[in-house]
């Protein structure tokens, strides 16, 4: 699946976007992406799958379209 | 019927299908607050007395500095100290001389903010931190008052259209629904910080000044129950969906009064110290109620807490062992403090504002270094 990395988060990933296989929701993805990424823990953000934000936690495929969004405060 | 005054000014959206001399009345006939007279607030409040809106306020306390001038578009270097509310006022009414302007140079709070927003018609996010957001939504989820979101950092920015009352009655998703609680200090950067591209809150508040006048004249789909992301560097768009729940009423006031006692300056910018909480505080609610104590080190750290009844959830598991926990008053610790203000922030959103969550000050050595009881 592709994950697209939005705003002030690509400074904690060095990307903007990742690829990631073998995860099976969303739940699991953050936890995958904490892990990876220990900084991401101390951040706020939502998921968006397929162009829809998630609550809670839905399963993910290969096709997966993720992105990560974190609030922009700026104005 | 109501005559459309400097007609002639409005000919070329006139004659648009939809739009019509209707469309125009409604325009003069409305009533919009833009708050913020910013980055955002300048090409809004620009495009919003352009296309002909009757009645604009304008919330900013803040005056003109040179920092401002490479995206706020309504001044000049001479106009460097001047009060922005000022400023923008005057460019505005040259806009549309039969407009009217309500212009506040006063900083929007909780205390205020109701008065302020009365009598509008729609509200205008063109604010600066999540704090006014934050506040600003709840208070037109209060009223019943749409919102129009938008908001900048560095290259991309954010758009939507919050809390629009429905045919059947119900009011579109908003600012909670999308993310519940405000972030706190340092958990994202602001402009000051961050940086951000002069041209890109140019576009964001013209699209807002876009919703507003969909709005108000009825033509279009909305931004509503979606969040547009516009990423300038590489030229993307990105609409996505999100809903309301009902259940995001947890996370904000739901009257007045309650409103007015929250304090949305600490719940986000000194934010920490909602949370924080000192030792000798922490011994007085341990007297007074049942308090949760739980360690979120990891389990080879030490020392261990061996004079209190306590569990142990590494903050790294705490998301996935919320539900281990009990919806009443609690107290996280770690070695210093740190982690367990991260700690006492998820536990905050998951149980929402109704159950006490605190941090304890200064960790592990709270306990070291109070003095201990010795029975002989």
């Amino acid at each position: 699946m592709t994950i697209r990395i939005f705003g002030p988060l690509e400074d904690i990933t060095g990307t903007p976007a990742l690829n990631i296989e073998g995860i099976g929701d969303t739940l699991q993805l953050r936890h995958h992406l904490e892990e990876s990424y220990p900084d991401l823990q101390n951040r706020k953000f939502v998921i968006a799958v397929d162009n829809r934000v998630v609550n809670g936690s839905i399963e993910l495929n290969e096709n997966s379209e993720v992105a990560l969004l974190p609030p922009f405060s700026g104005g | 019927m109501e005559k459309i005054k400097g007609f002639e000014r409005y000919q070329r959206q006139v004659i648009l299908k939809g739009f019509g001399e209707s469309g125009q009345l409604k325009l003069q006939q409305a009533k919009v607050l833009v708050v913020g007279a910013g980055g955002l607030g300048c090409p809004a409040l620009q495009y919003l007395a352009a296309a002909g809106v009757g009645t604009i306020g304008i919330v900013d306390g803040d005056e003109v500095s040179a920092s401002n001038l490479h995206r706020q578009v309504l001044y000049g270097v001479k106009d460097i100290g001047k009060p922005k509310v000022e400023v923008a006022t005057a460019a505005i009414q040259s806009l549309n001389p039969d407009g009217k302007v309500n212009a506040h140079h006063i900083r929007i709070n909780q205390h205020n903010c109701l008065d302020i927003i009365n009598g509008y018609d729609i509200v205008v996010d063109c604010t600066d931190n999540f704090a006014t957001r934050y506040m600003l939504n709840d208070a037109c989820v209060l009223k019943g008052i749409p919102l129009v979101h938008g908001s900048v950092s560095r290259f991309e920015g954010q758009v939507s259209v919050f809390n629009v009352k429905l045919k059947n009655g119900k009011y579109s998703g908003h600012y909670r629904d999308l993310f519940p609680t405000p972030p706190m200090a340092g958990e994202v950067p602001d402009c000051s910080e961050a940086g951000v591209l002069g041209v890109l809150p140019g576009i964001i508040g013209t699209m807002q000044a876009s919703e507003t006048i969909k709005w108000i004249t009825g033509i279009g789909d909305l931004l509503m129950d979606k969040l547009m992301t516009y990423d300038a560097l590489h030229n993307r768009f990105m609409e996505l969906r999100y809903e309301h729940s009902e259940s995001t009423a947890k996370f904000h006031p739901v009257h007045e009064t309650e409103f007015m006692d929250t304090d949305y300056e600490q719940a986000c910018g000194t934010g920490n110290d909602g949370f924080m909480i000192s030792g000798v505080d922490f011994e007085t609610l341990k007297r007074r109620e049942v308090v949760q104590v739980i360690d979120v080190r990891e389990s080879n750290e030490v020392p261990t807490l061996d004079e209190y009844n306590h569990v142990r959830i590494p903050l790294g598991k705490l998301k996935s062992l919320l539900f281990t926990i009990k919806p009443s008053t609690m107290v996280f610790f770690c070695q210093s403090g740190i982690r367990s203000l991260t700690a006492a922030r998820i536990a905050s959103e998951h149980f929402g504002k109704k159950v006490k969550v605190f941090s304890l000050k200064d960790g592990i050595n709270h306990f070291i270094s109070s003095p201990k009881t010795i029975e002989f």
